[in-house]
C-alpha cells in the first residue's frame, strides 16, 4: 500500500503543478528528486535596491507528513547575513510558525502558518523578509544589532558575502 | 515512480486555461477545498460562511479553533453539511473530463471557428455529438427553450404535451424508471433542481427512485448515527483505551499516540456523516491505519524511496512524528539528490549567476559615473530595462 496519495502528497503535487505553470519571478523551486515531494530546493534572488541585490540564495524546504496542517521548515544553504536567518541558515519568519507556536506573541495570527498558505506564499514572504528584516524576531543577533546600529557596516557585510558567494 | 508523470494526473483549475471556456477555471476552483486543493469532499459550512471538506476543516480545527480563511473562531459543533453542494461537486467531477474534451481548442478547429458567444459555443458543441449528447439533441435543446414543456407525472421528465400524450406515457407506465435515455438526459438539469426543491414532499417508492437518478441523498443508516463528541483529553489512559476498544480501534502505543488515534478517528467518523457517499466503519478504520502510518513513519519511508535504506513500513511501532530537522546528516543523505537537482536546474542557475555578475558589474560602473556627477545624488533605481542593456547605460 504505497501511501502516495495522502493529502500532503496531492497538495504538494498541485503546488508543483501551479509553480511549474506560473513560475514566480526571481525564484526557482522544485523537489529535490523525482521520488520525493517532501524535500524541495529553491533559489531566491536578492531583492532589488537592497544590499542583497544580485545575490543568489539557495535554500531547502522540508515538508512534514501532515502538510498543510503544519508548515515546512526552511534553511538556506548559501551563507546569508540577515537578522532573521540563523547562522546555520534556518529561517525564522512568522509564515513558517504555526499559530500556537509563538511564545513571545509578537506575530499576528494572520501572518502565521495556516493550511491556506502555500510554497509560493512562503517564498514571496521570505523574499520580502530579506528586503525588510523584522527586528522583533532576531535569529542572528550580530546581524540584528548591526542592522539597527550601523546600517553602513551592515550593508557592507551583506554585500561582501554576496560577492563571495558569486565568486567575483 | 516519477511524479513528473503524475503532475498531469492531478487536476487543477488551470486545466481549463486553454479551452474554449477558460472561465470554467473559476467554477473549478470554487468547487475545491482551499485546504487540500482537491474537489470538496463531504463539504461543510462554518459559522462564518466558509466551506471546506469535512475532514479537512475538522483536522484543522482540532489544531486550532479558527477558520483558516477568515480566522474567525470555529468549532466542530457548528459545522453543517451541505448536501446539495456535495451533489454539484460530484456532478462536476464526474463530467469534468468530458467537458474538457468537448471544450478543447483542437475540437473547435476541427469543426468551425465560430466564437461569437459562449452560448453559441455550447450549442455548437452539442451539435458536435460527443460523449454525452448526440446531434439531434443539440437542436432539440434550442427548440425546447421556447416550447411549453410539461412534466411527465410518472418520471418527472419535462417534454412537450405531444410527446407525453404520444408514446411516452405508455412506456413510462410500463416502466417508470426506464424512460427513454434521450429524454432523461435532455432535461437532467431541470429535474435536478425540481427534485431538490421538493425533496421532502414525497414518500412513495416511485418518487424515491426518481430522486436517485438526479440527486443523491444520504442513506438512512447514516442519518440515524450520532456524532462522536470531542475527545476529553483529561480522561485516564484506561478510559481512553476503553473508548478505543469500543470503536474496535487498536489500543497499543503511547498515551499521545492513543490520543492522536482517537482524535483522528472522531474526525473521520464525523466527516463520514457529512458525506453523501458514506463508507462503512471498517473502511474508516483502514483509513485511520493509513493515516497513522503516514503521520508516524518518517518522510523517507513514506515515499517508497529506494535511495534510502530505512524504508520499512512497519506502522505499529512507528515513533510519533519526528520533528524535521536540517542536520548535517540529512543534507549528506540528500547529497546525490542535490547534485541531480543542480544538474536539472543548471541552465537556470548559470543564467542567474551570469545576470547577477553582469548586474554587479553594471552597478560598479554606475557608481563610478555617479561619483563623477554629484547632481544625480544618492540612491539609484535600477529597473529591468536598464539591466538588460549595459551599453546604453554606460553611455548615459
Ligand atoms: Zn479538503
Ligand atoms: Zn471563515
Ligand atoms: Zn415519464
Amino acid at each position: 500500500m504505497p501511501p502516495k496519495f495522502s493529502t500532503a502528497h496531492k497538495r504538494l503535487l498541485r503546488e508543483l503543478k501551479e509553480i511549474t505553470k506560473n513560475p514566480i519571478d526571481g525564484i526557482i523551486a522544485s523537489p529535490l528528486n523525482d521520488n520525493d515531494l517532501f524535500h524541495w530546493r529553491c533559489i531566491i534572488t536578492g531583492p532589488n535596491d537592497t544590499p542583497y541585490e544580485f545575490g543568489i540564495f539557495e535554500a531547502i524546504l522540508n515538508f512534514p507528513s501532515d502538510y498543510p496542517l503544519s508548515p515546512p521548515t526552511m534553511k538556506f544553504l548559501t551563507p546569508i547575513f540577515h537578522p532573521n536567518i540563523y547562522k546555520d541558515g534556518k529561517v525564522c519568519i512568522s509564515i513558517l510558525h504555526s499559530p500556537g507556536n509563538d511564545p513571545l506573541n509578537y506575530e499576528s495570527a494572520d501572518e502565521r502558518w495556516g493550511p491556506l498558505q502555500s510554497i509560493e506564499k512562503i517564498l514571496l514572504s521570505v523574499s520580502s523578509m530579506i528586503a525588510d528584516p523584522n527586528p522583533n524576531s532576531p535569529a542572528n543577533i550580530d546581524a540584528a544589532v548591526l542592522w539597527r546600529n550601523n546600517k553602513d557596516k551592515y550593508n557592507e557585510t551583506v554585500k561582501k558575502l554576496v560577492i563571495d558567494s558569486l565568486s567575483l | 515512480m516519477n511524479f513528473n508523470s503524475n503532475i498531469n494526473e492531478v487536476s487543477d483549475p488551470s486545466d481549463w486555461d486553454n479551452c474554449k471556456l477558460p472561465s470554467l477555471s473559476n467554477l473549478d476552483s470554487l468547487l475545491r477545498c482551499q485546504i487540500c486543493k482537491d474537489f470538496l469532499n463531504a463539504p461543510v459550512l462554518t459559522n462564518c460562511g466558509h466551506v471546506f471538506c469535512s475532514i479537512c476543516i475538522r483536522r484543522t480545527i482540532s489544531n486550532s479553533n479558527k477558520c483558516p480563511l477568515c480566522l474567525e473562531e470555529t468549532y466542530e459543533s457548528s459545522l453543517r453539511k451541505v448536501l446539495i453542494l456535495d451533489n454539484i461537486v460530484k456532478w462536476f467531477n464526474n463530467n469534468r473530463n468530458d467537458l474538457l474534451k468537448n471544450l478543447s481548442i483542437d475540437l473547435v478547429n476541427d469543426s468551425q471557428n465560430d466564437s461569437s458567444s459562449d452560448i453559441s459555443v455550447i450549442s455548437e458543441l452539442n451539435g458536435n455529438g460527443n460523449v454525452n449528447v448526440n446531434g439531434n439533441e443539440g437542436k432539440k435543446e434550442k427548440e425546447e427553450v421556447q416550447d411549453n414543456l410539461v412534466e411527465c407525472p410518472i418520471c418527472g421528465v419535462f417534454m412537450t404535451p405531444d410527446e407525453i400524450q404520444g408514446k411516452h406515457i405508455d412506456q413510462c407506465l410500463k416502466n417508470p424508471n426506464g424512460s427513454t435515455n434521450r429524454n432523461t438526459k435532455r432535461t437532467t438539469s431541470r429535474s435536478f433542481f425540481k427534485n431538490s426543491s421538493s425533496s421532502d414532499e414525497s414518500t412513495t417508492p416511485k418518487n424515491t427512485k426518481k430522486r436517485q437518478i438526479n440527486i443523491q441523498l444520504q442513506p438512512n443508516s447514516i442519518k440515524k448515527k450520532q456524532r462522536i463528541p470531542n475527545l476529553d483529553t483529561s480522561i485516564s489512559t484506561n478510559k481512553l483505551k476503553e473508548k478505543l476498544n469500543y470503536y474496535k480501534l487498536p489500543i497499543n502505543g503511547k498515551r499521545n499516540e492513543l490520543e492522536q488515534r482517537m482524535k483522528e478517528f472522531i474526525n473521520l467518523y464525523n466527516a463520514n456523516l457529512d458525506s453523501i457517499n458514506p463508507v462503512s466503519d471498517i473502511s474508516l478504520i483502514s483509513k485511520l491505519k493509513k493515516w497513522e502510518s503516514l503521520i508516524n513513519n518518517n518522510i523517507h519511508s513514506q515515499n517508497n524511496n529506494n535511495i534510502h535504506s530505512d524504508t520499512n513500513s512497519n506502522n505499529s511501532s512507528a515513533n510519533s512524528s519526528p520533528p524535521i530537522t536540517f542536520d548535517e546528516e540529512t543534507i549528506r543523505r540528500h547529497q546525490n539528490e542535490h547534485k541531480s537537482w543542480n544538474k536539472k536546474n543548471k541552465n537556470h542557475y548559470e543564467d542567474l549567476i551570469k545576470i547577477a555578475r553582469m548586474n554587479m558589474q553594471k552597478q560598479k560602473n554606475k557608481q563610478l559615473i555617479n561619483n563623477e556627477d554629484n547632481n544625480n545624488n544618492n540612491k539609484h533605481h535600477i529597473d529591468d530595462d536598464e539591466l538588460s542593456d549595459i551599453d546604453t547605460e554606460l553611455i548615459t
